[in-house]
């Protein structure tokens, strides 16, 4: 009997602190470690061939990067969880608020008109930071690698005015399901269906924040273990694309791709630029 | 006899004509003037462009850990382009995947350093080719730019070891080389194609 104790305790101890290691944060989710490809992995589409104009060439060389395990927010954060942040530290609140209050029902919209710092603060104050541009690259590949969209290769139906959304499970059903866009603005958060990691929105409502500086030179000698961003520079990464990106064409589909990479001043406050935060 | 005087006038001033028109020196075809030929050497570009890319790996460490002659044999191969050059190159590792493109001489200096920090026994030789009797010719290919200048290519084999392990990290890979050369004879476009990067195998 004695044994048979000991031994369920010593299974309990072996298992908890694994339990421990796997159980994400409420409202995150856990992006393990390991490497992927980060970047256009295709040479040669219309784009290097000069078939179409391009004058942009910082998606390339794609790199392939090892990243350690991190959390991340499973939706943007939203204006009721900044209205918090805005109510504790007297924080400036985004200026479309009407008397600093949220516009009305958008309680579940992703907050929009915060500037970089703005962000930074906000993810600190609940104990988190932003995501480096590579954390952001990784999780919105849902663990698709080297694929063009986070639902893989396919391509969509870009003759309605449509965004798009992935299947309710990328892996297994890659096909990409059309969804009805409010081309008026974000929508509430988790309109799209989740990538492979559950998480929500990446390509669809707002652009988002991350924390590095923006190099469109960067992935030519970046490096492959963590990369954190340039040491500095004029410009933040944002990453993902917004409501007002239109999916038609192929300007609006380079857009929803994986390796899209896309920049902002830092004092810049957007209606299309929003965030999340990773830990 | 006047008439007789008369055609032997004729007769005369027009064979004068035509000994005139014969005896003129003899003058080119009108066409469109040439162009100055460009003084460039492309067979001298392309050696010095070679030999200073098989140098890059021309420096060492000193006893107590220093790069000794690293910036020299990096600056000798940057004095080859202009300040605006732009370059497309091969990925720099495995871990990379598509053409590098480099605009600028900064950025074109770093993939220079790099080379010359990781790579060793460099040896990078033009194809040589056998037709006729000719024997193992290295051909050219050039043709003068509109904008001036000359514009070169040629086919190479680049074989280069990894500083890290030099002995078992020994790569070769077949290739091409597309450069373009201002008047000033300074690189402004550098393309530099590898394909099938295999991995040497001591025998």
């Amino acid at each position: 009997m004695k044994g048979t104790i000991f031994t369920i305790l010593c299974c309990v101890c072996a298992v908890l602190p694994i339990a421990a290691q796997t159980a994400a944060p409420e409202g995150m989710a856990l992006i393990p470690e390991g490497k992927f490809w980060m970047g256009r992995v295709y040479a040669y589409d219309l784009y290097s061939v000069d078939v179409v104009a391009r004058d942009r060439y910082d998606d390339v060389p794609a790199n392939n990067v090892y990243l350690d395990a991190f959390y991340i927010d499973k939706y943007e954060v939203t204006n009721a969880d900044y209205a918090k942040f805005v109510e504790a530290t007297h924080a400036r609140a985004p200026w479309h608020w009407p008397g600093g209050k949220i516009p009305n029902g958008e309680e579940r919209f992703p907050v929009y008109n915060v500037n970089w710092s703005e962000a930074t603060d906000y993810c600190k104050w609940v104990g988190k930071r932003l995501p480096t541009e590579a954390e952001w690259d990784k999780a919105n590949r849902g663990g698709v690698d080297r694929a063009t969209f986070a639902w893989g290769d396919d391509k969509f139906d870009n003759s309605e005015p449509q965004m798009l959304a992935v299947g309710p499970d990328p892996k297994h059903n890659p096909k990409p399901v059309p969804a009805a866009l409010n081309r008026n603005g974000a929508m509430a958060i988790g309109s799209f269906p989740p990538n492979g990691y559950g998480i929500y929105d990446m390509v669809g409502s707002v652009t988002e924040w991350t924390s590095d500086w923006f190099d469109p030179d960067y992935y030519r000698f970046m490096p492959k273990v963590n990369p954190k961003g340039p040491e500095t520079g004029k410009y933040r990464s944002v990453r993902g694309s917004n409501w007002a990106n239109s999916a038609a064409g192929t300007s609006g589909s380079e857009k929803l791709r994986n390796y899209f990479r896309n920049f902002a001043d830092p004092e810049a406050r957007s209606i299309t630029l929003g965030f999340r935060c990773a830990k | 006899m006047r008439r007789l005087i008369i055609a032997s006038l004729i007769t005369f001033f027009i064979t004068s004509e035509v000994q005139a028109k014969n005896s003129s020196p003899q003058t080119p075809p009108q066409t469109t003037p040439d162009k100055p030929r460009s003084a460039l050497d492309p067979e001298r570009l392309v050696e010095e462009w070679m030999k200073r890319l098989n140098a890059l790996d021309s420096w060492h460490l000193t006893v107590d850990g220093k790069e000794e002659g690293i910036e020299d044999v990096v600056n000798s191969m940057m004095e080859l382009y202009a300040p605006d050059v732009l370059a497309e190159v091969p990925p720099h590792d495995e871990d990379q995947s598509g053409s590098v493109m480099l605009r600028g001489s900064m950025l074109l200096r770093k993939w220079v350093e790099k080379i010359a920090r990781t790579q060793v026994r460099l040896n990078y030789i033009r194809v040589a080719q056998t037709m006729k009797e000719f024997n193992g010719v290295q051909p050219l290919f050039t043709t003068p730019l509109p904008w001036g200048g000359v514009g070169i290519s040629f086919q190479i084999i680049g074989a280069w070891s990894m500083r890290e392990d030099r002995l078992n990290k020994r790569f070769m890979a077949p290739g091409a080389v597309f450069l373009q050369f201002g008047e000033d004879g300074k690189i402004q476009r550098l393309r530099l194609y590898l394909t099938e990067i295999t991995r040497v195998v001591a025998g």
